[in-house]
This record gives structure tokens, sequence and C-alpha cells, in this order.
């Protein structure tokens, strides 16, 4: 009985130190994938032509890289197209004007607020600024 | 190629068979296939080469092959009341077989790099994101940075997804490679199956309506239409803690972990049923 429990608990130990070892590995390895994270670029310029501009205007909106233009007077506003509840593309509803989200079914209205569920948060505004002659949009790498 | 496995570890033999089959398919598809041009590679292999449709599909029921013998030899082994024969740490590490199937699976579905896949990625990026304190670091682990492409998920599913079941199928098994009439039966059942059921990738740009994940996972996309995001992960987690407790529990309490994990079997299936009658978005 004696020695049976020591044998236990020595394999007991040993299963214990492997399954620490292990743990303490597997977090140095996500770590380490966590902070190549923040060493690649967040966010990406990009330019939009203008000639889709020009669409844009026309049309009520268009869809770029992951992103929808729209004319607000005289300056284009963008939105991400990438959904807020896991991050599936959205796609945007003319009827409505809104958009619609094809994994879960989540739906935003015109301004990007959500009409229904499970995503909880609008659509990011994307910010949109002038440089010389070109628009450009700067979005999160994982924009959509 | 060793000697013939005992009756009661067929299906033991045959998740190796099955293996082999993946890995060797997988190996053949290699020169075809371009991660920063997932789809146009995968489209010639469905058109402009002759025959590489046939490899892929190979490929593919291959690996359904090893994760239903895997399932199969594990249940066989709990219902014949075998598991405390089984030194506990190898019957965890052999529970471990379960998800890293699946993972193969489920990248080499994102490798297709059609609407649907890039759709699965962005969620299985969120889902894994939201494991609390390490999320991020292991989304970047298995799925690379947001924006790095298809390449750390390629990478995933030829190396590790290959040698990980490999290492557990050995551990477990003691061979490294299947004996000849596992080999061949996984062979001749992936062939028949591949020449029967179509895998052609979807489109680049979805069709109006709602995009789907991999069947195998439709569950756990449609519990997602009610659920928060976290019990994408818990559920799975726990079903894998369920089976892997079998070789701690008896009686009264093993009875309630196989309740629970028939549970979740069908809670799954209704969250299908769930998802594909919710419809369009
Ligand atoms: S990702 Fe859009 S609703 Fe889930």
């Amino acid at each position: 009985m004696d020695r049976a429990s020591r044998f236990c608990r020595r394999t007991f130990l040993g299963d214990a130190w492997r399954t620490v070892a292990w743990g303490a590995a597997g977090v140095v390895t996500l770590g380490l994938a966590g902070m190549l994270r923040h060493v690649v670029g967040r966010t990406i310029d990009i330019p939009l032509p203008a000639d889709l501009l020009e669409r844009a205007g026309r049309q009520d909106g268009v869809q770029v890289d992951g992103i929808f233009v729209r004319w607000s007077g005289d300056t284009p506003t963008a939105f991400s197209l990438r959904c807020t509840h896991l991050g599936c593309r959205t796609r945007p509803d003319p009827a409505s004007g809104g958009f619609a989200c094809p994994c879960h079914g989540s739906r935003f209205d015109r301004e990007g607020a959500v009409i229904r569920g499970p995503a909880e948060a609008p659509l990011a505004r994307v910010p949109v600024r002038l440089e010389g002659a070109r628009w450009i949009a700067t979005v999160e790498a994982d924009h959509g | 190629m060793g000697e013939r496995p005992a009756d009661g570890h067929r299906f033991g033999a045959l998740s190796l068979g099955f293996l082999a089959v993946t890995v060797l398919s997988g190996v053949a598809l290699v020169p075809m296939y371009r991660p920063e041009d997932a789809l146009a590679s995968v489209e010639a292999i469905h058109g402009a080469i002759p025959g590489a449709w046939l490899i892929r599909a190979v490929h593919a029921f291959a690996a359904l092959g090893f994760l239903l013998s895997t399932v199969i030899h594990l249940a066989q082994v709990v219902v014949r009341g075998d598991v405390g024969r089984v030194p506990a740490g190898i019957w965890w590490r052999s529970t471990l077989l379960l998800p890293i199937a699946v993972a193969g699976m489920l990248t080499g579905f994102l490798l297709r790099g059609d609407a649907e896949a890039i759709a699965a990625m962005a969620v299985g990026r969120g889902v894994l994101g939201s494991v609390p304190w390490i999320g991020e670091g292991l989304a970047t682990l298995l799925l690379g940075p947001p924006g790095a492409g298809l390449g750390p998920v390629a990478l995933h599913h030829a190396g590790t997804l290959t040698v990980l079941p490999w290492l557990l199928s050995f551990e477990h098994g003691r061979r490294a490679w299947p004996d000849l009439r596992s080999l061949v039966t996984a062979l001749l059942a992936s062939i028949a199956i591949a020449g029967i059921v179509p895998v052609a990738p979807g489109p680049a740009e979805g069709a109006a309506g709602r995009l789907l994940g991999p069947w195998y996972l439709l569950g756990l996309q449609g519990m997602l239409l009610d659920l928060p995001v976290v019990t994408a992960w818990i559920v799975p987690a726990a079903a894998v803690l369920g089976v892997g407790m079998l070789a701690h529990v008896r009686g009264r309490a093993r009875t309630a972990v196989m309740a629970g994990l028939g549970g979740v079997a069908v809670a799954w299936v209704g969250w299908t049923v769930r998802l594909l009658v919710a419809g369009a978005g």
C-alpha cells in the first residue's frame, strides 16, 4: 500500500511537472504570437480612385476593398464593411441603403447602426482625408 | 507493413490508414496549390489540371474518414469499458486527436479561399480572439496576423496538423505506418466517395443569402445566432474535456459525462437545423 501510494505520488508529480512545462511552453508561444500581432502593421491606407468617388455620388455609395464610400455634402464618408459581431464582410442592401451580414444575420442601417443582432456595435467609420488631389481611407489591417 | 491489428482495434488501424491517405494525397496537391492565389489554384485543380480534382476529393474524404474512424474507435473503447486499461495520459492525448482532426479539416476548408472560406476565417479569428487573455495570441498563432493571407494556415495544415496526429497515433497504436488492409480500405473508400460527392470551391463573392461554414461546424454557426461568442469555444472545449474525463470517472459520474456529451451532440444538430431554417441573412 505504502509503495503503491509512493508510486502514485511519483507518477502524479511527474505528470504535474510535465503539464506545467507544457503549459509554460504554450504560454510563451502564445505570448510571442500575440506580440507579432503588434509588430505587423495595424492600419492600411487605401487610395480612393476618383472615378469610384464619382460613381459613389451617382449610385448612393460604392464598395472598395472592404469599405463602403458614400458622399455626404462635398466630403466622402466611409464605413468598414467588417461586421462587428465576428468580422464577416457585410453586404450593402440597395433597397434599404443599409447593410446585412451573411454569416449570422446581423443588420445595420444606412448610418451603420445595428438594427438586428447578434452584432452589438455599429459598423466602424473609416477616416478619409484629402492628400493633394486624392482621397485616402485609413483602415484596420483586418477591416474586412 | 507490420502485423495485422487485433479485431478490437480495427477502427484504430483504419484511422491510421485514412491518415496515411490524407497525407499522401496532400503531398500530391502541394505543387498545385498557391496560398497567395488560393481560389484560382483550387479552381485550376478542379479544371485545368487533369485528374487533380480526384486527388483533392480523396484528400478531403480521407480526412473525414480519419475523423470518423477515430471517433468510432474511441467510442468502442468507451462502450467496451476499456478506458480504464488505457493509461490516462495516452487517453487524454488520443482525445486530442478529435480537435486536431477537425482543425485539419477546417484549415483545409479555409484554404479554398472562396467567399465561404474567407467568412469562416473571419469567424474563426473572432471566436479564438474571444478566449480571455490568450485569445489574440492564439488567433495569431493559428491563423497568422490579420492581413497575412493564407500562408500561416497552409503551413499549419501541411505541417502542424500532419505531424501532431501522426505522433499521437504512433504513441497510441505503437505503429507509424498502417497495415496493408487498412491502407487499401481507406484508399478505396476515399476514392469511392470522391467519385460521388463533389468538393469544388464556391464563388469568390458569395451569392445572395447566408454564407455557410463547413457542414460539421454548422451547429457552431447556428449557436452563434443566439448565444454569446464565447460559447463557440466553451462548448467544443467542454466536449473534448468530457471525453478526456472518461478516463477518470466511473459509475454515475461516467453516466453523467456521457449524458452531457449526448446533450451537446443533440444541441449541435438542433443548432444546425436552426441555422438552415433561419435561411438568408
Ligand atoms: S459575423 Fe456578422 S453576424 Fe456574425
